[in-house]
């Protein structure tokens, strides 16, 4: 098999340069292109938080307008969210998914290249708002009004881009939900799926329902703002209360959109590291489907200060608490798969269980969150920040990492250096508990969010914090020169397994990878699948 | 019970009507789901509609 693929391989190398990127319908190619769009908009958002953390160095205001520091907390937020978290956990979708269910391409591939390409605009739009006069919008990532409607006209343009990320993110998971239901090679019955399909299948479903959703929030705003209707104007009879249920309704789906496929990716990296098939492997679909639904039912939890019935309250309390369980349940399965395995240590494992123990940490926090009472102590302050930047950076962007450092040798056919990579991660995984884990004391002793200045009272863990923020950048830099390294310079060629234990159907590919991935459907054989109720 | 090879054999002989089938199954898929999407985005906007603006 792998000299026909080898075959086609070379077939496809006599496009141009610019049809091969631009034009690409080749689906490990969009999939590079949305890695490499998001690793750029990683040093972006970064650079911005790179000023946050300066400007709260030390109390006072020292480096900006406190307008301009209400811009780039915003901003930093939705580069993120929708530029870094959810095109990276795409465009691995896009590598991965044909590879690991034996098809030649995604189902779709014109609409890949659309989704794709459609990105880059819509940020072109949201960071040019910066040079706009007014500045850019300033009321935070979740954009409530009636504040982000004092803003200038640029409320329109991060409007549009929204709009924009949002039909890219939809036309996604349209593609993947049509490439997992319809491409699966014979005999690859949906439960027999490596993990991270599972988890991308689930996620698309919670895509679909909810980005229309947010698209519809901001579209009410854009009328609000531009063409006289009051969805939110309280002053004419409008409720802004309902955008914030609108938004969340949004909005807590979101957060499960940026972590489901780093359960996914997870449960691909400890199996083969622990040398053991992942343990319940159906407890962890089940699991990642149960958060998906309760996701759906939770989303008042950020809203516990606004003045919701008692009743609300208590229901969204508990419905909150109870998500605790399925997402113990993979912990719980994930720890358990490396009980007794034979370990070994590898730069995507040390990523892996990074991710468990920060994850959990960020988890734990959550749950506190969830408590009505406990809550409207830390509401608004940095408590929030500490606990969604140890799920989004300790959880989803280690995650990503991971990815990289686990199927880098399978897509680039390299290997790249252990030593580099384990210094990233050892310098990854100090400097962002000094970043955030004090952030959790100012929580507490109630600094709010989102201002630039603060009581002096709260100077020594900011100056903490910003030390670790400053030192989690600079080994960012470590992670851009292993990429670089290993896809245009290594001479260290990959095996096809790569990793010795790695089970499942892209080990059976050459590395590189050929360029059509499966041609002729794979025969199934189950011992050498990562997952299922296979016993190896 | 098919041996291996013989699997192999058959996944090529069907492998261009078969992806067609395949590929037309996944546009009916994808038709289906930006329906589906549509209609929550339709149901936002009415739900505005009917909580939000004064009546
Ligand atoms: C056990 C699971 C979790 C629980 C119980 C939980 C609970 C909460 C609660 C109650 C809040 C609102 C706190 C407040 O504003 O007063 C919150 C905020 C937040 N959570 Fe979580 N969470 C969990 C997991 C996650 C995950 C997995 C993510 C993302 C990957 C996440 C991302 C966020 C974000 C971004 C916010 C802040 C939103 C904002 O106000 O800007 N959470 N969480
Ligand atoms: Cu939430």
């Amino acid at each position: 098999m792998s000299s026909t693929a080898q075959a086609i391989h070379h077939e496809d190398h006599h496009q141009g340069w610019f049809e091969r990127w631009f034009m690409s319908t080749n689906h490990k190619d969009i999939g590079t292109l949305y890695l490499s769009f998001s690793f750029l908009m990683l040093f972006v958002g970064g650079s911005l938080a790179m000023l946050i953390r300066a400007e709260l160095f030390e109390p006072g205001m020292q480096l900006m307008q406190p307008y301009f520091f209400n811009e780039i907390s915003g901003m930093h937020g939705l580069i993120m969210i929708f530029g870094v978290i959810m095109p990276s956990f795409v465009g691995l979708a896009n590598w991965m998914i044909p590879m690991q269910i034996g098809a030649p391409d995604m189902a779709l591939p014109r609409l890949n290249n659309l989704s794709f390409w459609i990105l880059p605009f819509a940020f072109i739009l949201l960071l040019s708002t910066f040079f706009m006069p007014g500045g850019a919008p300033a009321a935070g990532w979740t954009m409530y009004p009636p504040l982000v409607l004092q803003g200038g006209e640029s409320v329109a343009f991060m409007i549009f881009a929204i709009h924009l990320m949002g039909i890219s993110s939809i036309l996604g998971s349209i593609n993947i939900i049509a490439t997992i239901l319809n491409l699966r090679a014979p005999g690859l019955d949906l439960l027999k799926m490596p993990m991270f399909c599972w988890s991308w299948l689930i996620t698309s479903f919670l895509v679909i329902a909810v980005m229309p959703v947010l698209a519809g929030a901001v579209t009410m705003m854009l009328f609000d703002r531009f063409f006289g209707t009051n969805f939110f104007n309280a002053a004419a009879g409008g409720d802004p209360v309902m955008y914030q249920h609108v938004f969340w309704f949004f909005g807590h789906p979101e957060v499960y959109i940026m972590i489901l496929p780093a359960f996914g990716i997870i449960s691909e990296i400890v199996p083969t590291f622990a040398r053991k098939p992942l343990f319940g492997y159906k407890a962890m679909v089940y699991a990642i489907a149960c958060i998906a639904f309760l996701s759906f039912i939770v989303w008042s939890h950020h809203m516990f200060t606004v003045g919701i019935p008692l009743g609300g309250e208590v229901f969204f309390m508990y419905a909150t608490m109870l998500i605790a369980v399925p997402t113990g349940v993979k912990i719980f399965n994930w720890v358990t798969t490396m009980w007794k395995g034979s370990m070994s240590f590898e730069v995507p494992m040390l990523w892996a269980i990074g991710f468990i123990v920060l994850f959990s940490i960020g988890g734990f926090s959550g749950v506190m969150m969830a408590l009505v009472p406990a809550d409207f102590q830390y509401y608004g302050t940095y408590f929030i920040v500490a606990h969604f930047h140890y799920v989004l950076v300790g959880g989803a962007l280690f995650s990503i990492i991971g990815a990289v450092y686990y199927w880098l040798p399978k897509w680039s056919g390299h290997m790249y250096s252990s030593f580099w990579g384990k210094l990233h991660f050892w310098s990854s995984v100090i400097s962002v508990n000094v970043l955030f884990f004090p952030q959790q004391f100012l929580g507490f002793a109630g600094m709010p969010r989102r201002i630039p200045d603060y009581n002096v009272a709260f100077a020594d863990w900011n100056m903490v914090s910003s030390i670790g923020g400053f030192w989690f950048g600079a080994t960012q830099l470590i992670f851009v020169g292993v990429v670089i390294h290993t896809v245009f310079f290594s001479k260290d060629k990959a095996t096809s397994r790569v990793w010795e234990h790695a089970h499942g159907l892209e080990w059976t590919l050459p590395s590189p990878a050929p360029h059509h991935s499966f041609t002729v459907p794979p025969v199934i054989d189950d011992s050498q699948l990562a997952h299922g109720d296979v016993s190896h | 019970m098919l041996r291996t090879d013989e699997k192999i054999e058959l996944n090529e002989k069907t492998v261009p009507d078969e992806l067609a089938r395949r590929k037309a199954g996944a546009r009916r898929t994808a038709w289906i789901i930006a329906a589906i999407a549509a209609a929550f985005f339709i149901a936002s906007l009415v739900q505005g509609h009917l909580v939000g603006i004064p009546h």
